[in-house]
């Protein structure tokens, strides 16, 4: 999830109060509390961090955040009708076998002491 | 001619020279002198082929190779550990070679290795699941065919089936297959399988539903050899923009290429979206440097915002911005240094940077300029109460109290800040600005009841009953409900009725604690209010119904020791000391006290100690719990076990009855001799919880305490223990001796400032300081003249903050704003 409050609502840096409380109210319907604890905590923090003028003022100013460049990297993501069965290769497939095999390996390496005489 | 063997040339070895040869072989393995170790063996196997030598030389062989691998020499430890097969044919631990074939890439290499062990059980279970998860996972990274030969075990044929399958089903992804026709191959592999990992996986990425998704992905431990193939499905899972970016900012390169591809990889943004994640990961230089490059291709308020957003890590890229997207606001350049500097905890560059900032923004007299010089100061606040060198003006006043001050002058409206300088106001005892901000927060925030419950508290500190009593009214015009305020307001004019009661008045008490009673609401009686109508009633023969009203409020307070007790309290808060309570009340305390005090009855006496009014009243609380300390005495013979003593113990404490405490040790330790805080317990109640009157044995006996392990691991207990040597108990003793303390050390402090001042002062002219201001300004004359004093004998001692303290002083004496003292 993104750290930035003003990407995890989804609203821009100029969004007001109301547009704010808009967007939480919606997506705490979407994700109640009771369903999605976690997600609803994370909307909550965010809604917190930006629902008055000053709350915002010193988001803006205090924190460099990566609003901006979340923005930039969304926007670089297919269309979400590109986003479903697009294509992943048998290599791409191995690279990440290859990568927990490593891994596993790693952590036997070091629970087992082989790294080094018993 | 031919040149001879020298080893064939030696002579045989004696029986006495192979035991010898023997031992010293088996001393260099257990020293792990693995190379000699291992020619030892050698020798010895040569002379006769003794089955233990030869294991002891595997051994020796697996070791050296261990030793090898722990260097990284991965090929070498291969193989060594090739000579240790070679002794018998067994490989001696399969895992250790797959490590070292893996990590030199050798992956068919491996999988060759590992498929002899599938089926195999001789290999203990841990290890034979770990290698079985390993196989499969090597075996569909570089999938070979695989086929059961004839006689295999069951395990080995099933192992294979399911690998079969499992590779069908992952190449039919791979080769966009649909759904429909995946979901017959993935069914073929079993779930309890080696290969369940993959039949999750591939189940995840092909369902709608996003929660399915992730249940099923859950399903793969992220430690397993398929985690990283788990998280890449779940970082391609559909989701808000912002989510998948998030996912794939944290993913590794393997896992972000395949969850893009997924994602529909072919689209033409998603090779910028790889580059700015890649760069984002490399460091703020890189990704400033690729966005200003591709600032044409990219929308370009974000790219602004987003190279502006790096500035602070980067600010010697501040003119290449400016040169890219135009100038900055000097507020803004300001900001960046100071966001830059604390970044780098750098506290005094970024409390000048946020001044100067705070200064520009003030200065633009707009609302949001002042807003948000406002946030600024209010951010130097908070630096300041957890960073000491944030240091404010340089004067005696808090920094914290001067910048909430600052903040507040340029956004008065902004009541979170009001109330949090009234609390700093508050703890640093500075009751007039205390009250004069309370008075002002209940003129601006009428209607906020925060605002005025402070007004509330503040007039009832200046003892100014009315006026508080007019906010509480504002107040609950307001907030009708408002729990706190009624309860203040009662316990205000209970107050006040003990006053009159003093001055001998119960006909206006009288009417003080009925005017009270409009406080009470029908659903929550106060048995405080009318324990205290009783007793005025009794005392002054105004209330036929005393007595009643006084059993009503007894009951209301717990009845039994607990509310008679509160009744006892409450008329030796009222009456002068030393003067018995009146007759209901003395009679009762009389037969309850010929009881066993229990447990929750003593707890809920130690919370009544605990409030506020009666903290204030030590004279009466003192005598009453002297009183009690015979009932209590009695529950000496309760086995109470330590935990539940301690609670006990800090009511008695509180009480400061300490003989009783000093019983209770007594008693608990016979019960239990080997418990060390009935010893510990027993010091205090010498000691009268000061621990300057302990003797040695005392002093050894808590140290020994402190390093047992069983008070190491109780961190309350041990807390227990420093709060009684560091004298910081929560009773009356501790605190008289700890505001002592403090005294000694504000007095040691400004003794110092003082001396230090009229040293300066015989060595220098206000002229001489005066020209030291007039040609290095303000904060250069104030970092010269500390240099100065830090270099006299007193001043050597002192830190930099009184330095500077000193040095400031001094200034405002040359100009005549202050004089030169502390």
């Amino acid at each position: 999830m993104a750290t930035d409050p003003y990407s995890i609502l989804g609203v821009d840096d100029d969004a007001g109060d109301d547009e704010i409380k808009r967007r939480y109210l919606a997506l705490v319907r979407e994700f109640p509390p009771d369903r999605q604890p976690e997600r609803f905590q994370t909307y909550r923090a965010a809604f917190e961090a930006l629902h008055t003028e000053r709350q915002r003022l010193a988001a803006k100013l205090l924190t460099p955040h990566g609003g901006a460049l979340m923005r930039l990297e969304a926007s670089c993501l297919p269309p979400p009708e590109a986003r479903r069965n697009g294509q992943v290769s048998q290599a791409q497939v191995a690279a990440l076998l290859v990568e927990g095999i490593e891994r596993a390996m790693a952590r036997w390496d070091e629970t087992s002491g082989a790294e080094g005489p018993a | 001619m031919m040149k001879q063997n020298p080893r064939k040339a030696q002579p045989a070895v004696s029986a006495d020279a192979f035991d010898a040869l023997a031992a010293r072989a088996a001393e260099a393995l257990r020293l792990s002198r693995f190379k000699e170790a291992i020619e030892l063996y050698k020798q010895l196997l040569k002379g006769e082929a003794r089955q233990d030598w030869r294991d002891a030389l595997a051994a020796a062989y697996v070791g050296r190779a261990k030793a090898l691998s722990a260097k990284g020499l991965f090929k070498e430890a291969e193989i060594v550990l090739g000579n240790a097969v070679a002794l018998d044919g067994d490989v001696k631990e399969p895992l250790f070679l797959l490590s070292c074939l893996v990590r030199q890439g050798q992956i068919h290499k491996a999988l060759a290795q590992a498929l002899k062990y599938i089926g195999n059980d001789a290999l203990e279970p841990s290890q034979a699941r770990l290698l079985s998860e390993l196989t499969a996972a090597l075996f569909l990274a570089r999938p070979v065919p695989l086929a059961a030969a004839e006689g295999d075990p069951p395990a080995r044929v099933e192992w294979f089936a399911a690998a079969n399958a499992a590779r069908e089903a992952l190449s039919a992804l791979t080769a966009q297959k649909s759904a429909t026709e995946i979901e017959p191959l993935i069914a073929n592999i079993p779930a309890r399988s080696a290969f369940g990992p993959v039949r999750l996986i591939i189940k995840g990425l092909l369902t709608d539903d996003p929660v399915k998704a992730r249940r099923l992905l859950g399903g793969v431990p992220s430690d397993s050899p398929f985690g990283p193939l788990r998280l890449a499905a779940e970082a391609a899972l559909p989701g808000e923009p912002a989510e998948v970016v998030g996912r794939l900012s944290r993913a590794s390169a393997a896992q972000r290429a395949f969850a893009i591809g997924r994602l529909g990889g072919s689209a033409p943004t998603t090779p910028m979206l790889a580059r700015l994640i890649e760069a984002d990961r490399t460091g703020p230089r890189a990704l400033f440097s690729l966005l200003t490059r591709q600032a044409a291709s990219l929308p370009a308020v974000d790219v602004r915002g987003a190279c502006f957003n790096l500035l602070p890590q980067i600010p010697d890229s501040i003119p290449l911005f400016e040169k890219t997207f135009g100038k900055l606001a000097e507020a803004e350049k300001t900001r960046i240094f100071a966001l830059g500097a604390e970044a780098k905890q750098d506290w005094k560059r970024a409390e000048t940077h946020w001044r100067a900032a705070a200064e520009h923004y003030a200065n633009d007299r707009s609302r949001e300029g002042k807003l948000a010089a406002g946030v600024i100061f209010r951010h130097l606040a908070e630096l300041a109460g957890k960073e000491p060198m944030i240091v404010g003006d340089r004067s005696l006043t808090d920094p914290v109290v001067s910048y909430l001050r600052k903040g507040l002058d340029c956004d008065p409206d902004y009541l979170p800040a009001v109330l949090q300088l009234i609390k700093r106001y508050r703890e640093d005892g500075d009751d007039k600005e205390w009250h004069v901000l309370a008075d002002e927060a209940a003129q601006r925030f009428p209607t906020e009841s925060a605002a005025l419950l402070q007004a509330i508290e503040s007039a009832a500190a200046r003892k100014a009953y009315k006026k508080a009593a007019g906010f509480a009214k504002q107040l609950l015009a307001v907030d009708p409900i408002n729990r706190t305020a009624r309860r203040r307001m009662i316990d205000l004019q209970i107050s006040h009725a003990r006053k009159q009661m003093r001055s001998k008045r119960p006909d206006l008490a009288w009417k003080e604690l009925v005017s009270a009673g409009e406080w009470e609401r029908a659903d929550a009686p106060n048995a405080d209010l009318r324990i205290n109508q009783a007793l005025v009633g009794l005392r002054g023969d105004l209330d036929p119904q005393a007595e009643a009203r006084l059993r009503e409020g007894v009951n209301l307070a717990g009845g039994g020791p607990v509310g008679w007790f509160r009744a006892a309290l409450q008329d030796a808060m009222m009456t002068p000391a030393r003067s018995r309570h009146v007759a209901p009340i003395d009679n009762e305390l009389r037969l309850v006290l010929q009881g066993v005090a229990a447990k929750p009855e003593i707890d809920a006496i130690a919370a009544l100690l605990s409030e506020e009014d009666v903290r204030a009243d030590q004279k009466a609380a003192g005598e009453l719990c002297w009183k009690f300390g015979n009932w209590l005495r009695k529950a000496t013979h309760t086995a109470l076990s330590v935990a539940e003593f301690h609670s006990v113990a800090d009511a008695i404490l509180r009480a400061q009855l300490y003989d009783v405490l000093g019983e209770f040790a007594v008693a608990g330790k016979r019960r239990e001799p080997n418990e060390h805080f009935w010893r510990f317990y027993e010091i205090v109640a010498r000691t009268r919880n000061d621990p300057a009157r302990m003797y040695g044995a005392e002093e050894d006996d808590i140290d020994e305490m402190r390093e047992s392990r069983a008070v190491v691991e109780d961190r309350l207990g041990r807390s227990r223990i420093d709060r009684y040597l560091d004298g910081a108990g929560d009773d009356a003793d501790s605190k008289r001796r700890a505001r002592r303390r403090e005294a000694e050390e504000e007095a040691r402090s400004f003794d110092l400032l003082d001396r230090l001042l009229e040293s300066f002062m015989d060595s220098a002219s206000p002229q001489e300081v005066k020209r030291l201001l007039n040609s290095r300004g303000r904060d250069g004359a104030v970092a010269a003249l500390a240099d100065r004093l830090g270099k006299l004998p007193l001043g050597a001692e002192a830190p930099s903050l009184i330095l500077e303290l000193v040095a400031n002083t001094i200034i405002l004496a040359a100009l005549g704003e202050k004089p030169p003292t502390f």
